[in-house]
């Protein structure tokens, strides 16, 4: 309990001095970093914590963007009931393809998780009705109650979603279902003969993944104001997704956030000096090379710094 | 009431064109102590994986408390009270001892007449479990730390934490010492004294024929000998098919 | 729509010459997911990265591209055993490790595509050869010779490794060494030396394919993505380690994804190999060609 209080206290705070701070830029550019500790924290709930590797984040991520353009289309503006749609959706998505494939081994999924991502760019190229290649074009809101600015209300409603991301993970993570998923991560077979129901929580898992995703992925479409499917599927998504738990830590919902911070953070100051592809490229770097050198992550380099 | 606990007929299993089970017939009772022995490819291990839901069988039929179980996944037979080890121990390896207990008992409240264990008793009862096998001393420590024997005894204390009405052993012995041997031997006869039914896989003759009430002899597939361990030993095919390989 | 006969033959004989690339395609996949348990996601990137090496020797030399692949194939062995062990250094351990794996190719394939888009710039290249564009004509079937080509190297390239499993011991080794790792070592073979190259040749496989890929059509660095669900779904619908299947597979799956994009535009090709990867998997993920 105390966790979930001090977590609330802490994001109020954080809210707080970026409020006061007043500039405009700055919650923008803190925008994208809030948005990866959710991607981050969402990928690892299936991917660190039941050990099946999501290629596809950008697909989830998408997924609700683009339910939200849909809602847009239609006429509902409310950010909140774009979410929850991209939410819904997401999270459907990732049950369906859990259904298709996790009861094979976890390379199939991964495998699977690839194409996916690939055939929904197709599919939403193909769709003149949210834009097709061409792209749509979405008016943000000039104000809003209580925030300075619209982007502000963004920056605020990103900020809440990562504090619940955090929760969720946490909350998984020391429950019942955290020790079935970890039991599925170490051996799956063992955790199927100690009576651990290894599909249903690897749906779960997979549900709770993909809808977190997509509910980063809804305020899209008025935070960048123009939605086209090469960004929305971009890559930097499905890289960053995955390196940053895996720099971070892996086994705890630390890992994601220190991971996001960090390499986000990074990220964002690069983009403004180097190029975006080398940026990237260097994203990938570090991924190799904490794979090989120090899979346990950040978190766990710490860890064994203080046992000696 | 029947004391049949598990009923197996005709139970087959085929891998492509290779028949590992032809046709097994074999009930164990309530209580019993039942030892399999069988050359190495017999299909000893397809049989356990098989009865355990591990391997999905491609004929016969499994009957365990009266049920037929053929249908279910490994974790709804591990449900309905069986229980099995690997032959090479599959810890949990990044939970400590005390949490590798944890996995099974937190689903304990699936088993028909059983209570989901509360947090609060968690703790407690994997202790329990550790103690019963011997363990208890390394409950906060992860597996890697562990020796051989104390991987077996950890399988094992894995299975019996729910307290299940059948324990199928995988060869739990294989390659330990003489006096390791005997540990894990005692730790089996008391499983069975506090009610659960044991069979045990191994290849150690001394310690099948000091445990089984039981024997049965597997040999490519087909069981070719079931009842009183000595007299089992004895039959001429028994002889062949061991001694001869 | 007037049902026409010789669109429908035209699309099954392109079906099958483009099946017949696919088949080169898989087959160092073949190798390295079916044989040696690898899933290296990276396999399409090294199929594109062998394109551009093609292509810049291509450029650097004047030589005719095939001629520039086939003199790259003995590198990209070298690549393949090296990158095998640095794989196997860190990460061809079970359980915790796999996840590793995985990501590993990932980044990969991540790094390969970025420093290609850095060194020859994001927009598709092409290389311009005197055959490209004839087409031998059938009675009313096409045979567009840049689609021969790559069936013709596939028949070769696939051919020369079968027979090398089939006939040679170092080749009958390597398809043993996937299936029984403690009988190679009895007879005193170290299977980390056959692994090794048998990795090396998986990505020989992937150059000679990327050459092929060259003279089929302009690449791009991200091409190798178009390709992942396909190679994959070939893979696991040839039965995974078996040569043959995954030709079988191939052609098949070639037939259907032309047929389909002749009656329904090319840009469903994706959600074809999609489709009948899903479907692969859902169904018989032991592949349809398994024995």
């Amino acid at each position: 309990m105390r966790f979930y209080l001090g977590a609330v206290g802490v994001t109020a705070l954080v809210f707080l001095a970026f409020h006061l701070a007043g500039i405009e830029y700055l919650w923008f550019t803190a925008y994208v970093v809030v948005q990866y500790v959710v991607l981050a924290t969402a990928w690892n709930i299936l991917g660190g914590y039941a050990g099946y590797v999501n290629f596809g984040s950008a697909a989830f991520f998408a997924v609700g963007t683009y339910a939200a353009v849909a809602l847009h289309k239609m006429g509902i503006g409310n950010l909140w009931l774009m979410m929850a749609a991209g939410g819904v959706t997401a999270g459907l998505l990732g049950l369906a393809m859990g259904y298709l494939t996790l009861r094979l081994r976890g390379a199939y999924f991964s495998i699977a998780t690839l194409s996916l991502a690939v055939l929904l760019q197709t599919i939403i190229t193909n769709w003149s009705y949210l834009g097709g290649s061409r792209g749509v074009y979405v008016i943000r809101p000039s104000e809003v109650a209580v925030f300075t600015s619209f982007v502000e209300y963004l920056f605020a409603v990103m900020l809440l979603l990562a504090l619940a991301a955090i929760c969720i993970a946490r909350y998984i993570e020391k429950s019942r279902l955290g020790y079935g998923l970890a039991a599925i991560r170490d051996d799956e077979l063992a955790a199927e003969a100690s009576g651990v129901p290894t599909l249903r929580l690897k749906l779960i898992a997979t549900t709770v993944s993909g809808g977190l995703m997509g509910m980063a992925g809804a305020p899209m479409p008025y935070y960048s104001t123009f939605i086209e499917p090469a960004s929305a599927f971009g890559l930097n998504y499905a890289v960053n997704a995955m390196a940053m738990p895996l720099v971070g830590g892996l086994k705890t919902w630390v890992g994601p956030l220190v991971g996001a911070l960090m390499m986000g953070t990074a990220q964002q100051i690069a983009t403004v000096t180097i190029s975006s592809a080398v940026n990237l490229l260097l994203v990938g770097l570090l991924l190799i090379g904490f794979l090989m050198l120090a899979p346990q992550g950040i978190v766990g380099l710490i860890k064994g710094r203080a046992k000696r | 009431m029947s004391d049949i606990q598990l009923a197996v007929a005709g139970l087959q299993k085929r891998f492509g064109g290779f028949t590992a089970l032809g046709g097994i017939d074999f009930q164990a009772r309530r209580g019993e102590r039942i030892g399999i022995i069988g050359p190495n490819g017999s299909g000893k291990s397809t049989f356990v994986n098989c009865l355990a839901g591990a391997l999905r069988h491609d004929g016969g039929t499994i009957r365990f408390n009266g049920e037929d179980i053929g249908g279910l996944p490994a974790h709804g037979r591990a449900w309905r009270g069986l229980a099995r080890t690997f032959q090479l121990p599959r810890p949990f390896t990044s939970l400590s001892v005390r949490e590798n207990i944890f996995v099974p008992l937190v689903n304990l409240g699936h088993r028909p007449g059983q209570a989901v264990v509360p947090d609060a008793e968690l703790k407690d009862r994997a202790d329990q479990a550790l103690m019963r096998v011997g363990l208890a001393a390394k409950a906060d420590e992860l597996p890697k730390s562990l020796t051989q024997v104390e991987l077996r005894k950890l399988e094992l204390a894995k299975a019996i934490a729910t307290g299940p009405d059948l324990l199928i052993s995988d060869e739990a012995m294989a390659g330990l010492s003489h006096s390791e041997v005997d540990e894990i031997l005692d730790l089996l006869f008391d499983i069975n004294r506090g009610g659960t039914t044991v069979i045990m896989i191994e290849h150690i003759i001394r310690a099948v024929t000091r445990f089984s009430e039981r024997l049965l002899v597997l040999v490519a597939g087909e069981k070719i000998a079931d009842g009183e361990p000595q007299g089992v030993l004895a039959l001429a095919e028994v002889e062949k098919a061991y001694l001869g390989q | 729509m007037v049902f026409d006969p010789g669109l429908l033959l035209n699309a099954i004989v392109s079906g099958l010459l483009l099946g017949g690339f696919y088949a080169l395609a898989t087959s160092g996949l073949t190798i390295a997911f079916g044989m040696l348990d690898v899933v290296n996601i990276a396999h399409p990137t090294f199929i594109v990265l062998g394109a551009f090496a093609t292509f810049a020797l291509n450029q650097a030399t004047g030589l005719d591209p095939i001629l520039c692949c086939l003199i790259l194939l003995p590198v990209f062995f070298l690549l393949g055993r090296g990158f095998y062990d640095v794989y196997y250094r860190f990460f061809e351990r079970r359980g915790d490790a796999a996840i590793q794996g995985l990501a590993f190719f990932f980044g990969v394939m991540f790094v390969v595509e970025v420093s290609l888009s850095l060194i020859f710039g994001p927009n598709h290249q092409h290389v311009e050869t005197p055959y490209a564009w004839t087409n031998l004509g059938i009675g009313p079937v096409d045979l567009p010779v840049r689609m021969l080509i790559p069936c013709a190297m596939a028949a070769v390239g696939i051919g020369a490794v079968t027979l090398f499993f089939r006939t040679t011991f170092i080749g009958r080794a390597v398809a043993a060494v996937g299936q029984d790792e403690g009988a190679l070592r009895l007879v005193a073979i170290d299977p980390l030396k056959i692994k090794r190259l048998a990795f090396g040749l998986s990505l020989l496989l992937a150059a000679l394919a990327g050459g092929a890929l060259l003279v089929v059509q302009p690449v791009d660095p991200w091409a190798g993505h178009t390709f992942i669900g396909r190679v994959f779904a070939i893979c696991i619908l040839g039965g995974l380690a078996s040569m043959r299947g995954s030709w079988m597979a191939a052609l098949l799956f070639g037939v259907i994804e032309n047929v389909t994009a002749t009656y329904l535009g090319p840009s469903w090709s994706p959600a074809v190999a999609f489709g009948l990867l899903l479907l692969t998997l859902a169904v018989r993920p032991q592949g349809l060609f398994a024995r």
